[in-house]
């Protein structure tokens, strides 16, 4: 199979992810937003859902240190609401995969999913839009993650 | 050096004078070219190797996937919303009930008409994704999904409230 041609990969390390679940519509972004603005985090990863029960998962990335600083407020973001789930994984990268035409080809995603699963890698989060996928795996399976994705793409390696 | 405290003249002076806020700079603000359909999926287990089977079963029947908001829960399952073209429905319909079929717990609906307005760039800034979901709320639209990939945010309405969205994201930004 021809390998499809991608600008180069492009990976962020030292991440720590931080998701909440089954919080209330209600609630709303803004609090998180608050905390987002006083510690002057830069989201790495960002994927908020809507769910069927009134309530919104949320999803996002940001540096060790930013975490460190920001993790009291965060925590008491999860303290505020008891049906709430917080949930932090540390050690965390993305990956961003950026190729022409991805909104019009068929089977990308199918690629890039078998790629990492081939690796044995886990996927902890997808946000794709357009022409841009971006990845969310641990840290320590980007190697893998890589080398499954360059066996289906093609980038420039970056020298 | 202390630093004294300024006069309530002073004080006044000083707000009158500051500039207005200056509102979160966008080169562009893009909406899709065609209406879309949405698939949310709840509690898809397996992890990632259901995930990948899932993907690669809708790839395999020739469906682009347009859009993907996909996240995974502690337990091992995941939850996602995926966007394919309307005229797709039937299709992607028949495949994600049949796949999913055999997978008990595992929930999907289906969101017809849905549009997705996607906001650049994105610069890791949180005041995107926060002033545009803030000021969607203000006039009665909830998002159905927001995912951020690269210098991108995108976010996903009803084709209904897709008009008001976009003024009103207009409205939010300083669109260049």
């Amino acid at each position: 199979m021809k390998k499809i041609n991608i600008f180069p990969l492009t990976v962020q390390r030292g991440l720590v992810q931080v998701a909440f679940y089954n919080v209330p519509a209600a609630y709303g972004f803004s609090p998180f937003y608050q905390v987002f603005r006083e510690f002057g985090v830069k989201l790495k990863f960002f994927a908020h859902l809507g769910m069927d029960n009134n309530t919104f998962d949320l999803s996002f990335c940001l540096h060790q240190s930013e975490f460190e600083d920001a993790r009291a407020s965060l925590e008491e973001l999860f303290d505020a609401h008891g049906g709430v789930r917080m949930a932090v994984k540390k050690g965390v990268a993305t990956i961003r995969i950026l190729g022409p035409h991805f909104d019009i080809r068929t089977r990308v995603s199918g690629l890039i999913y078998g790629a990492l699963v081939g690796e044995g890698v886990e996927i902890l989060g997808n946000s794709t839009t357009i022409t841009t996928c971006l990845l969310m795996v641990a840290e320590d399976s980007v190697e893998d993650a890589l080398r499954g994705l360059r066996r289906f793409f093609r980038d420039k390696q970056k020298r | 050096m202390t630093k004294t405290k300024d006069s309530k003249v002073i004080s006044i002076l000083k707000r009158l004078g500051r500039p207005p806020e200056e509102r979160t700079r966008l080169s562009g603000i893009l909406t899709g070219p065609e209406e879309m359909v949405g698939f949310q999926i709840s509690k898809l287990p397996n992890g990632s190797e259901g995930a990948a089977r899932l993907m690669r079963e809708l790839g395999e029947n020739n469906l682009t996937i347009k859009f993907i908001v996909h996240h995974f829960n502690p337990g091992g399952d995941s939850n996602l919303l995926l966007c394919v073209e309307q005229e797709k429905l039937d299709p992607a319909r028949d495949i994600l009930e049949s796949f999913l079929e055999d997978l008990p717990g595992s929930l999907l609906k289906v969101l017809l008409s849905i549009q997705v307005v996607s906001l650049y760039p994105h610069r890791e800034d949180p005041s995107v994704p926060g002033e545009a979901l803030n000021a969607l709320r203000e006039v009665g639209i909830e998002c159905l999904a927001v995912g951020a990939a690269s210098s991108v945010i995108s976010l996903v309405v009803a084709q209904e409230d897709l008009s008001l969205a976009v003024e009103t994201l207009k409205n939010t930004f300083q669109v260049a």
